[in-house]
């Protein structure tokens, strides 16, 4: 079944620009996979602008991109576009994944009471190393490459129908692949750095269902 | 005896710092982890993580969410301050030790 999608895509730092650029490879993939599409970048990613296609369009997948806390998913310039408590029903019938600190540990559990089918995200901060160089070019960037890749493996997998159990297990299978290479290969420096946060992610990311 | 271990553990450490190379020597030889449990004064951690910290290259941020971007000398003040940061860095660093020593990449 194809589903919608709603993707949030604030670009404010250095931290939502590489997200921002890594979600594009997503909508090319949904583009495929997907139905309707509806991508709130910049500044579109508002709180009134999400809730306004989260209830009339009722996107059966949301991958939400930005800065969070335990009960916070946050858009453009940090305003918060759910917040535990306030308006978590918004999710309800949908698969959410977080890219995102930290809202795995209450926003997550307080979403799926409220209805939603699944929240894929992180109970801890998200790292990811990234070559300064390269900040202008993320896409160009091996390093946060390293970190995004895995990340993004929890949509590639819900777009290709996988459960929200499959698309988390896949997601973390892919951050250990990834941790194992770079301890058995001729790692550079920071690749052999690169190990420790890709075990944290793939550790703290969680899965919470019906 | 246990002084004599626990020096033997510390040159281990420094032997394996300098080299770039000590997690993999580390994972070849798990009762090296008990070297290691000796290592358990706060300073000494912070001084580990703060060598370990020196291998990144100059060019190479790292993204902690909300909490902002910060290169290598940024991250090595944050774990010499014992601050709200660096006790994140030590912890990952921590969790990392914990995980190879559980085996925590071949569960997965």
């Amino acid at each position: 079944m194809k589903h919608n999608l709603l993707i949030t895509r604030p670009n404010f730092d250095v931290t939502t620009r590489y997200l921002f650029v890594w979600a594009k490879k997503i909508i090319e993939l949904a583009e495929k996979k997907c139905g309707k599409i509806f991508d709130l970048k910049k500044q579109r990613a508002n709180r009134k602008e999400f809730e306004s296609v989260m209830r009339k369009h009722e996107p059966g997948l949301a991958f939400l991109n930005g800065h969070g806390d335990e009960r916070t998913v946050a858009g453009q310039d940090n305003e918060a576009l759910i917040r535990a408590g306030e308006n978590e029903e918004i999710l309800k019938a949908k698969i959410v994944y977080a890219l995102s600190c930290r809202s795995g540990k209450t926003l997550g559990p307080y979403s799926v009471k409220a209805g939603a089918d699944a929240y894929i995200g992180y109970d801890e901060d998200f790292y990811f190393l990234y070559d300064n160089d390269k900040q202008t070019r993320p896409e160009q960037d091996k390093t946060a490459e390293i970190f995004l890749e895995p990340a993004s493996q929890v949509m590639i997998s819900l777009l290709k129908n996988h459960s929200p159990q499959e698309a988390h297990a896949n997601s973390r299978k892919s951050f250990a692949r990834q941790a194992r290479k770079l301890l058995t290969s001729g790692a550079t420096a920071l690749e052999s750095s690169a190990i420790k946060y890709l075990i944290w992610n793939m550790q703290h990311q969680v899965c919470v269902e019906k | 005896m246990k002084k004599e271990v626990r020096s033997l553990g510390k040159w281990l450490i420094w032997k394996w710092t300098t080299k770039r190379n000590w997690e993999k020597l580390f994972c070849k030889n798990w009762r090296n982890w008990k070297l290691f449990k000796f290592m358990s004064n706060e300073q000494e951690i912070k001084q580990l993580v703060v060598e370990r910290l020196k291998t990144l290259p100059d060019n190479a941020g790292l993204s902690i969410g909300a909490q902002g971007e910060f290169n290598r000398d940024e991250l090595i003040s944050h774990v010499q301050n014992g601050d709200e940061i660096g006790q994140k860095i030590i912890e990952v660093e921590l969790n990392f030790l914990r995980g190879l020593k559980e085996g925590i990449l071949y569960e997965t």
